[in-house]
Formats: C-alpha cells, structure tokens, sequence
C-alpha cells in the first residue's frame, strides 16, 4: 500500500534513477497484483512538483462512464472513466460499490455503514474495490468476490479521493448488480402440502392421519416431499400437491421425483426455473397389484433444487 | 463424496429401522388373548370408514389369514419397509444429482465471471498501452527526468535558487499536466 507520501517518494526515486516514467509504471503496476494494494494506471510524473509549485486541490472527481464491458457483481472486474480521481499530489484514494440490504430483510437490519448519496441519507454497504489500478481519470478494480446476503439490484459506484474529495454515485439511477447464485434443496419445512386422503392412511411429509406418522421428514435431509398412502382394502389413487413461492431471486431450477412404481405424473425431472411451483404427485396404491412388494402401500420421493442469491433467504 | 454416502446410507439405514419400529409400534403391544373376540371380519367387506373405526384387537380375515387389525396393518408396513430398503440406490443417485448439479452452478458461474473479466482485462490493457506510450515518449522522458533533477537541487538551494527554480518546477508541472490529461483521455 502507498501513502500519499511514499507515493512520490518513490517516484522520486524512479525519476532520479531511472529517468523514465514507463519503468515507474511497470514497478507500480507490478506491486499491486494480487493484493488490494492501489497501483498507479497511468503516468504522473507531474506529482513530484507539487511540494514545489504547491498543486491546488482540483474539483471534485466526476464518473462519467463505467466501461459496457465491465462485470458488476462479486468477484467481476469493472473500469470506470472520468475526471479527477487523484488528489493533486497524484495521490490514489478508494473506488466504492454502494448496495442496498436485501428488502425482505429490511426490519431490523442495521446497516454496516450509513451512507449518504446524492444529499439524502440513505442506508447502503460500501464495498471497496480491490486490485485497483489508478489513473486520474480512470480506476480499474474487482468487485469483491465474497459479498453475501445481498440480491439483484441497482447499484451504484463513487470514488473516494484521498484527499477526501468525494464524486456522485455512478449512475445517477443506478447500474445493474447480479448477486453470487447459490444452490440448495428446498427443506420439507418449507414446502406447502396439499394431501390426499383417498387412501385408508395418507401421509405427506411431516402431515398424516394416522398416528404416529412416519418420521422421515427429519430423517432425510434431501427430499423436499416424502408421500405415503396405504390402501388396505380397495385400490385407491390420488394427488398430492407440493407447492412453494420463492423469494428474493430464488427459483426452483430442478425437480427430481425418484422413479417409484405407481408414483409422480409420468415426469421424472424438469427444470421449470421460476419461483413459483406446484409439484402434482399423483399415487396409485393397490392392496393387490401385479408387483409384489408393492401390496397396499407406496412412498414417493420428490425433491426440489432451487438457485438463488447467495446468503439472501428464500422464504 | 464418499462422506455424503456415508451419510446417505446411515440416512436410508435409518428409514428402514424406522420403517420397522413402526411396523413394530402399528402392531402395537402384545394382546392378551380374552381381549380378541368377536366376529372375524372379510376385509374385502368393509368400506375404508368402517376400517378405520375398528379397534387394534378385532379379528380380521385377509386372503385365508385370521389376524388383529393392528397385527395386518404392522404385516403391510414391514412389507413396504423391506421394499423401502431398495430405495437407497435411488437416493444415492438422487443424492449425487443434485451434488453434480450444485458443482455444475459453481463452475459455470466461475467460467463466465473468467470470460467477461477477460474482456475488462483487455480494455484496461488498451488504456495501459496509451499510458505506455505517453511515458515512453521522449519529450514526457525529458521533462520527467529534469523534473526529478529540479526536486533534487530544490531540496539543497539557497533562497533565492530556490525562486528560480520554483518558476521552472511550475513550467514544467503545467507541461507535464497537459501531457498526462491528454494521454489519459485519448
């Protein structure tokens, strides 16, 4: 990391020794590879003779252009152009995502950092950005890989000066931010079950009537619904429904129903990608059927593999 | 991996002895025998509310066999829990599907972040060889160079050298500004 200082000593340093911009340049780029460190984008050679000619504070920095191939979301790299990003000593200061907490989680969220933005106070989290490569009108750097808890939205970019001089938010009304997609099997705690009660015992998930049920729904963690009917007399049929609505950008991306005879409505997986699903297993249960093993009584298996913003709740 | 399967066959293995004490607890305790009585009932007679209403201990008939209505239900569940047991392969392979589904997100959101980073990369790259060039170039060479000499000489000048040299530091800060500002912006 450069100090404001250090920072035009070592271009002293390089001018006197090396007498030449591009190898300062070259060191600079060089150092901040990997690290968060800041490293100089462009040549400033004219920084060593601000504690001579005593350089005025220059206006306030102005974004004007985030580069269309930049890649707002975490761990994406992102340039952005404008106008007076260095302090008049030539020295670095700090580029900035600003996000806003997820909406379902608005009360009681506390914000990790209050900010202000175009005058008004608002509530956002600041994300610096790493890898930076500065110039005075330009600022390279990556979107931090490990931002969680937060879903698709309208972001927006300010750089900090280091002299404390601040720009306004970039855009105005906001750039798109896509989060991190996680994946999951949705629990059977949070799936609704509309059960069928065409059998003489009829139990889906933690539901049944008859007791006790069968305690599976804490046994297996992978199934989103778990049927079990039993038809000790006559052969019955029937449906189940297992529905749920996802929120905050979570969709179902998968269902799997394992292939039991006299289970699920023909499909075996489909990948419906919307928050919003109704899983119909329809059950056939046959005291006297052809298959013996079968005689009476069947369970079904369906689960459910949904995707969505990484540390953002679904429900 | 090999964890997950372990997990899933202690999970599959529990379902089945779950399945069985169940099957156990439907039969329900032994039945002292002056307690079972009354008519043998045809299953095939009774509709599923009157099924439902007998009692644990009345006598029932099903293809030829006497038995408890509990003792019936308890032969129907561990016949199911056997055929549970086979399920385990199918929760295995459901198990490793969405496992490979969960690393297949992973990978492709890795991939497309590493393509389209690329293409900032190259843009930033663009914008580099422009400085690049504004540095190598020799009249910026030059002037960076006696601007590192005046810093130098102003740190060990009298008074009045110093008056001379402030007048040049300022020529050459404004020639270098207009450079730099030119070079970034094109």
């Amino acid at each position: 990391m450069f100090g404001p200082s250090a920072m035009v000593r070592a271009m002293l340093r390089c001018g006197a020794l090396l007498a030449t911009v591009f190898i300062c340049l070259t060191l600079f780029a060089g150092a901040g590879a990997a690290a968060t460190s800041t490293a100089a984008l462009s040549a400033i050679a004219s920084a060593q003779l601000c504690g001579i000619v005593g350089c005025q504070k220059p206006p306030a920095p102005v974004i004007t252009l985030l580069n269309p191939a930049s890649v707002v979301q975490p761990g994406g790299a992102v340039l952005l152009r404008g106008t007076n990003f260095m302090d008049a000593n030539g020295n670095f200061g700090k580029a900035v995502l600003i996000l806003s907490p997820p909406a379902s989680t608005g009360a009681g969220f506390v914000s990790r950092n209050p900010w202000t933005v175009s005058g008004v106070a608002s509530f956002g989290t600041q994300y610096p950005l790493e890898n930076l490569r500065w110039g005075d009108t330009a600022v390279y750097g990556t979107i931090p890989a490990n931002i969680a808890g937060v879903t698709d939205q309208l972001a927006t970019f300010e750089i900090l000066r280091s002299d404390g001089s601040t720009s306004s938010p970039f855009t105005p009304q906001g750039v798109q931010f896509y989060a991190t997609r996680t994946f999951a099997v949705l629990p059977m705690s949070d799936v609704q079950v509309k059960c069928s009660q065409a059998a003489d015992q009829n139990q889906c998930n933690g539901w049944a009537d008859y007791s006790p049920p069968l305690p599976l729904a804490t046994w297996y963690p992978y199934e989103t619904g778990f049927s079990v009917h039993t038809a000790f007399l006559t052969k019955e049929s029937g449906d189940d429904l297992y529905g749920v609505a996802l929120k905050n950008g979570w969709i179902v991306i998968q269902i799997v129903q394992i292939v039991v005879p006299d289970c699920g409505n023909g499909q075996q997986e489909v990948h419906p990608m919307v928050p919003q699903v109704t899983w119909d297993m329809g059950w056939i249960a046959d005291p006297n059927p052809a298959d013996p093993g079968m005689e009476g009584q069947l369970g079904c298996y369906v689960s459910f593999g949904i995707s969505g913003p990484f540390g953002v709740p679904w429900k | 991996m090999h964890g997950r399967s372990k997990v899933l066959n202690f999970s599959a293995a529990l379902i089945v002895s779950g399945m069985c004490a169940f099957a156990l607890s439907a039969a329900g305790p032994a039945v002292p025998q002056a307690t079972i009585g009354g008519p043998v009932l045809k299953i095939e007679t009774l509709t599923k509310a009157q099924f439902r209403a007998l009692s644990p201990n009345q006598l029932i008939s099903y293809k030829g066999q006497v038995m408890t209505k509990a003792a019936f239900m308890a032969q129907r569940f561990a016949a199911w829990s056997k055929n549970q047991a086979t399920m385990q392969e199918s929760l295995q392979k459901l198990h490793a599907k969405f496992a490979a589904a969960q690393a297949d997100l992973a990978h492709r959101q890795r991939a497309d972040l590493a393509a389209r980073n690329a293409k900032v990369l190259a843009e930033l790259s663009k914008f580099q060889q422009q400085a690049a060039l504004l540095a190598q170039s020799p009249s910026y060479v030059a002037l960076s160079r006696e601007a590192a000499q005046l810093v130098a000489r102003y740190a060990v000048a009298s008074s009045a050298e110093k008056a001379q040299l402030k007048l040049r530091a300022s020529q050459l800060y404004n020639q270098l500004r207009q450079m730099e500002l030119k070079g970034e912006s094109q």
